[in-house]
């Protein structure tokens, strides 16, 4: 009896010290051991995928009829705008947009010219409530790698934190344990935006050191600075809320309304080396 | 043996099925219950001390596989959480509102809120009365009573699991 209840104690002393070992080692993104997870991952596909179907059938079956109606008032309120407009708009002004477009499109085509893009769909979302990680349906055997850049076509949404074979985990910039080198737009003062769990509810972030000679108001855009060597330079990450002075220090943050809606994110490109 | 591996893989599989898709529709609030909690209490009320920690640890594992982050922490405090409520479970009215409803509350406390510690750790804690307000305690309150309807379901599951084991365990001697 005496052997069993000792025998049951260092089974349990085992197991305790195997899991934390476990933790440990895990906790390094690229480690070996993550590989285990291929073990939910792998039979999780197909099942992850046939709800995102059905899920996104089912948004847009209901969001018809919402849709026919914002339209309907939508159109109503454009039209009156667009008479508006008419007189004022004058033939120059486009043309300048149209340059900057043109402009703003050769630079990006430079700018990610080391990169493929892969599009990527959104299969599974963060299953508890203290992370925004989510999954997409791309892995090893499509080369994405651990810190490849996650966009859309608004802005800059994450970074791969681990990857299986078939599918991949996505950090988005609101989750707590994201860092991106960032800077203003407008000023260009470095700054470091990353996640806070009190703003994740409410699909914001946070700028960090903001210096307190920086020019910074809310409407002002923010973007990837490229240092760190993750993220290349120039993605827009969001727009300045509000400035807060942080209390009894030198410098201020930021709140942050990230360029993409991640309530109804479903598809993103992943940036992959070449 | 092989129908309890099997159902306990099916219960793992569908378990993270409903976690990762259907609970991401029953929000309230931005929170959401963790049927990994849920499921693992259910168990741990209803089963020997082996096969809840077992469970537990699975079920843990599965979490943090999904998570996406650091491997064993969930593995870890649903194994620690299972092995006391099971090994006083014969002595618990398990029907009883009050007793599922009690487990439940407290041990969604003790795991959400020992891994709020672990994952903050070297970080801040200065917002732990916002996370324990906002976070934790709505989501033990989710959690109790969402244990309500799914124990009696769960317990005629094992309940016919039990009668097959007994029926072959009869036929082979």
């Amino acid at each position: 009896m005496k052997r069993i209840f000792t025998n049951k104690i260092i089974i349990f002393v085992l197991i305790v010290v195997l899991l934390l070992t476990l933790a440990a080692v895990s906790h390094n993104e690229r480690s070996r051991v993550n590989i285990i997870s291929n073990i939910v991952s792998i039979p999780a596909v197909p099942m992850q995928k046939a709800v995102s179907f059905i899920d996104e059938k089912i948004s847009s079956f209901f969001s018809y009829f919402e849709d026919v109606k914002a339209t309907k008032e939508e159109n109503e309120q454009l039209k009156q705008r667009l008479s508006e407009l008419e007189q004022d708009v004058r033939d120059i002004e486009k043309l300048r947009k149209e340059n900057r477009e043109l402009r703003d499109a050769l630079n990006f085509k430079n700018r990610y010219e080391e990169y493929d893009f892969v599009g990527a769909d959104i299969i599974a979302k963060d299953p508890g409530n203290w992370f925004d990680v989510f999954t997409i349906d791309r892995g090893s055997k499509d080369g994405i790698e651990v810190n490849s850049p996650v966009i859309t076509a608004y802005g800059l949404v994450g970074r791969v934190s681990k990857i299986d074979a078939f599918t991949s985990k996505v950090v988005s910039i609101i989750d707590m344990d994201s860092t991106v080198s960032a800077r203003l737009s407008k000023s260009r003062d470095l700054i470091v935006v990353r996640g806070d769990l009190e703003l994740r509810n409410k699909g914001q972030c946070r700028a960090d050191y903001i210096p307190p000679d920086a020019d910074v108001l809310p409407g002002d855009t923010i973007e990837t600075s490229g240092m760190g060597g993750i993220f290349p330079k120039g993605i827009i990450i969001g727009k300045v809320v509000k400035v807060v002075q942080n209390e009894g220090q030198y410098d201020s943050y930021a709140i942050i309304e990230p360029v993409v809606d991640f309530k109804r994110l479903e598809d993103v490109i992943v940036l992959k080396k070449k | 043996m092989k129908y309890r591996i099997s159902a306990a893989v099916l219960l793992v599989m569908v378990a993270a099925f409903i976690q990762g898709s259907v609970f991401e529709y029953i929000e309230i609030l931005s929170v959401r219950p963790n049927f990994f909690i849920v499921i693992t209490v259910i168990i741990a009320l209803l089963r020997g001390v082996y096969e809840s920690a077992a469970m537990g640890l699975f079920f843990g594992l599965t979490m943090d596989i999904m998570m996406g982050k650091t491997l064993g922490w969930y593995a870890l405090l649903l194994f620690l959480v299972s092995i006391p409520i099971s090994m006083v479970n014969e002595k618990l009215y398990k029907e009883k509102f009050l007793v599922l409803f009690s487990f439940t509350f407290l041990s969604t406390l003790a795991v959400e809120t020992l891994f709020y510690l672990i994952i903050f750790l070297f970080k801040d804690y200065s917002i732990l009365h916002h996370i324990f307000a906002r976070t934790i305690l709505p989501e033990a309150l989710y959690n109790s009573i969402l244990i309500l309807p799914l124990f009696k379901p769960i317990s005629k599951v094992y309940t016919i699991l039990d009668n097959v084991d007994r029926r072959r365990n009869r036929l082979s001697a």
